[in-house]
């Protein structure tokens, strides 16, 4: 079906289309068909079927849960929350490394436990009430302190992020410190994750736990209206929005002047979030115009939109890792010889290319590519070699072959395609002789089986990760400690006391090329030890039609839309 | 009358109890839950274990339940843990636009199956009759969520004559009245998908309803007394195929609420079915059972407008 969507109406028909078509060079045509379908045409015009130029349409993958960034856990609400709200720290522009962003600079102590953060001054949030260092302690308090007398707006399921957090002191209006109870490195990253994201205090007294359907915060662009299963609306926060503005930082409420059109071009004003959940939906959705850009397509529209004119593809390989947890405790692959094996017989390169259609690539050890300083560049990722995988088996005692049971979901957040990407695992192992028995299930009930630990149930299970740190992972999903009996993901019970020793040196860390220098060693024993077969890091895409410009694609796969500009305002006017 | 239209509600009382427990006990037998859902990749059992106390998950599902009707009583269906909402406020707003959607695919299916119909039974056995009968068999045959997909490719993507999803235009400020036109422009593909389907099936039992009573004898009578054909056609046949076809009629709206959880996931029409398809996604209990005791609700009482509908044209067909 999409692949007709796609051939049909392309090139071939376009004469036919420039004839009958409603486009923007043809409105009278409209006219005609009016007549044919008969009610409401008359007030309707061809250029409806397109955004305004001062418009940004942007098709989800999901109806928001909230717009309260503490309440959230989803990737779709985050990229409206980027838009909407500050933190104290935010991924600096293509990294995922913290840089300024509420806080103006910050001081960590020399045992890297207390973290003092100056902020800007003069800021204030869209409800007209101003961000100061009470702001802060009340947002964080909110969260962890079930005394707080907000703390029933929640649940706040990410608030362990910051559970090392012993106290929160207001030294000034500008100055605010917090005290861990331990070192703990990935404070900075946690702080730019979105639970991290400054609410106005005002906000969550007047609206309760109704507060993520009327957000407030300091971003570029202030909450407007929600049409439940419709669309979420936000509009450029301009300095007339508030009477009292006088004290606004000048990039934080941009004078409407600067939206005017400039040759054609000018900045988006209003920001439309449309959920789209239907996946054929948003292409139609995308190919006859009526969204400006849409994310999450499949690999397979990717790749015919790559070679579609009026189209931009726009990727960034994200901190994600796609890996088979191997169960180390019972089955065949207790013994590190047949691990290595299974991931001997892997072409990572045909799941990358050919299933996922270059949609993720190839990665190597469980600290993603994304975190640039703290993967170890020398590690590859492992070749296929079958000869050697089959003399692995062999010296293992496997030379007529085993069976494996594979756990698989049949869908699931951030795991790609998992039942194509399973076939072509089952059909590399097939190849050394190990009989890969699939078992495939439905995504939550998948989660509720694997992360219970495999135990002797299954051999190997997908799972997907997307972390802000490179802590994360391997102190969720690693460590001994981190079994499923006590509370972690450490579903295939790997457990090296060396792999626990780094992690928690580079946890304590606060000097970052040391904490790297950990990392790489951490990355060079798993790969040795092989509790896993990480397979990919997905590259993260976004479909636009070739009038958007300014978009960029973060690591963090946020959108932040506060640059974009579009096509088709009447030049030398204003965009509205 | 009055005594049976009161019987016929009261009756509504044990379906719907019936159809909350089999939708309570079916979610809670499905694996996963909100918590889980919410939660995602960091659901430890720890945490999943404070947010499931939190979302009162953790009693068993017979509790629960008692807990749930008891607010249904008191007219609070819970509160949504996918949408932070309650649940009556959730399920209000999306009736309307479902309503619409399934009301206009109804009326428009009936009017072109009766049409249909009526037309094959005039030409019974004629070169006309095996066109429409064609017609009205691809109409049943096809299934509507592939001929929706269909309409959006031809007069979407194709031809832009038509919006591809939604309700509105959702750049437009329009609202109340003046969104009308935004919304009957919407209409126009998801209630083709639904109504042609609907219309096949009405079509084809209305042609055999058409040849039995063109050939009865009040109307072989009406033709003795020289009344004029197409009084006999319009008035008198016209009646006795609808009293015959009501329930029929009744039967489809069911299709077309059925019909509208996948037209409207495929339209992206913010109704109670989609709505119901990414509760069922998010394990939210809450949401699921509101949405369906009211699809229930509205089921039962079309099919029972409908067997009014027929009482009242059965007499008035016995009169003449």
């Amino acid at each position: 079906m999409l692949a007709l969507l796609h051939k049909q109406s392309a090139g071939s028909n376009q004469r036919w289309r420039r004839l009958i078509a409603c486009g923007p060079e043809q409105p009278g045509v409209l006219f005609g068909v009016a007549v044919l379908v008969g009610l409401a045409l008359l007030v309707t015009g061809c250029e409806r079927m397109r955004p305004p130029s001062d418009t940004l349409v942007v098709a989800q993958v999901a109806e928001p849960r909230s717009l309260d960034p503490q309440v959230t856990t989803a990737l779709n609400d985050f990229r409206i929350l980027v838009n909407l709200f500050e933190g104290l720290v935010r991924y600096q522009p293509g990294t995922l490394e913290p840089a300024p962003a509420l806080a103006e600079s910050w001081q960590i102590s020399d045992d890297g436990r207390v973290y003092t953060f100056k902020l800007k001054d003069g800021v204030r949030f869209h409800d007209g009430s101003r961000f100061d260092a009470e702001a802060v302690r009340f947002n964080f308090q909110r969260m962890l302190d079930p005394e707080h007398p907000y703390h029933d707006t929640g649940p706040f399921p990410l608030a362990f992020f910051f559970e090392t957090v012993a106290s929160i002191e207001v030294l000034d209006r500008l100055t605010v410190r917090f005290r861990l109870d331990q070192p703990f490195a990935p404070f900075l990253s946690n702080l730019a994750y979105p639970a991290g994201l400054i609410v106005s205090p005002t906000a969550v007294k007047r609206w309760g736990d109704q507060v993520g359907r009327h957000p407030s915060g300091t971003g570029p662009f202030r909450f407007v209206d929600w049409r439940p299963g419709e669309r979420v609306r936000l509009e450029r926060f301009a300095a007339d929005h508030l009477a009292s503005n006088r004290s606004l930082r000048e990039e934080q409420a941009q004078p409407l002047a600067g939206l005017q059109c400039d040759s054609g071009r000018a900045s988006v004003r209003t920001l439309i979030f449309r959920p789209i959940t239907d996946p054929m939906t948003r292409v139609a959705e995308l190919l006859a115009g009526g969204v400006d850009l849409a994310l999450e397509l499949s690999p397979d529209n990717v790749a015919r939109f790559r070679e579609r004119d009026g189209f931009q593809v726009l990727e960034a390989t994200g901190p994600h890792l796609w890996f088979l947890i191997l169960n180390t405790r019972e089955g065949p692959l207790s013994d590190v010889r047949v691990r290595r094996a299974v991931n001997l017989a892997i072409d990572r390169q045909v799941i990358t290319d050919d299933v996922l259609r270059k949609t993720a690539v190839p990665a190597a050890g469980p600290v993603p590519e994304a975190f640039d300083w703290a993967n170890n560049p020398e590690l590859r990722p492992y070749r296929q070699d079958r000869p050697a995988a089959r003399r692995l088996l062999a010296e293992a005692g496997y030379e007529n072959g085993l069976r494996l049971r594979f756990l698989v979901p049949r869908g699931g957040s951030g795991m790609l395609d998992p039942l194509a990407m399973a076939t072509a695992i089952q059909g590399d192992l097939g190849r050394i002789g190990v009989d890969a028995e699939i078992r495939s299930f439905e995504w939550n009930a998948y989660l509720a089986r694997v992360n219970q630990g495999l135990d002797t149930e299954a051999d190997m299970a997908e799972m997907a990760w997307m972390t802000n740190d490179p802590d994360t992972l391997p102190y969720l999903a690693l460590r001994c400690d981190a079994s499923p009996e006590q509370g972690g993901f450490n579903s295939g019970y790997y457990c090296s006391r060396r792999v626990d020793a780094l992690i928690a040196q580079a946890r304590r860390a606060t000097d970052r090329d040391e904490r790297a220098r950990l990392y790489h060693q951490l990355e060079r024993e798993v790969h040795q030890d092989v509790p896993w077969a990480v397979i990919a890091s997905w590259r993260q895409n976004l479909v636009a039609s070739a009038e958007v410009s300014g978009l960029q694609l973060e690591p963090s796969f946020y959108l932040r839309l506060g640059a974009v500009t579009k096509q088709g305002c009447a030049s030398g006017t204003d965009s509205q | 009358m009055s005594a049976y239209v009161l019987k016929r509600l009261l009756l509504l009382l044990p379906v719907l109890f019936g159809v909350s427990l089999v939708v309570f006990g079916v979610m809670s037998l499905v694996p996963g839950d909100p918590a889980l859902a919410i939660l995602g990749p960091y659901a430890t059992p720890e945490r999943l274990a404070e947010l499931r106390a939190e979302l009162g998950l953790d009693r068993r599902w017979p509790v629960r339940y008692g807990i749930w009707l008891s607010g249904v009583l008191d007219g609070d269906l819970g509160r949504s843990v996918s949408l932070e909402r309650p649940v009556l406020d959730v399920v209000l707003e999306r009736l309307g636009p479902t309503a619409l959607l399934a009301g206009s695919a109804l009326l428009l299916g009936t009017l072109l199956g009766l049409a249909a119909g009526m037309l094959a039974a005039l030409r019974h056995n004629q070169m006309t009759d095996r066109l429409v009968t064609f017609g009205v068999l691809l109409g049943i045959s096809i299934p509507s969520f592939w001929l929706g997909l269909v309409l959006i490719l031809v007069f979407a993507v194709w031809l832009g004559w038509l919006p591809a999803s939604g309700m509105t235009w959702v750049w437009s400020d329009a609202s109340g009245l003046s969104a009308v036109p935004d919304i009957a422009w919407h209409l126009i593909l998801p209630t083709l998908s639904l109504a042609l389907v609907a219309g096949g099936v009405i079509g084809r039992l209305t042609r055999g309803a058409a040849i039995d009573v063109l050939a009865s004898a009040p109307i072989r009578m009406a033709r003795a007394r020289g009344i004029p054909e197409r009084r006999i056609l319009l008035v008198q046949a016209l009646k006795s195929v609808l009293a015959r076809m009501t329930p029929v009629i009744g039967l489809q709206a069911g299709f077309v609420i059925g019909g509208a959880v996948y037209i409207e996931t495929i339209f992206q029409w913010p109704g109670l079915g989609r709505l119901l398809v990414e509760a069922i996604a998010a394990r939210d209990l809450l949401l699921v059972q509101g949405g369906v005791l009211v699809l229930a609700a509205a089921y039962v009482l079309v099919n029972l407008v409908a067997d009014l509908a027929q009482h009242a044209l059965d007499r008035r067909t016995r009169a003449a």
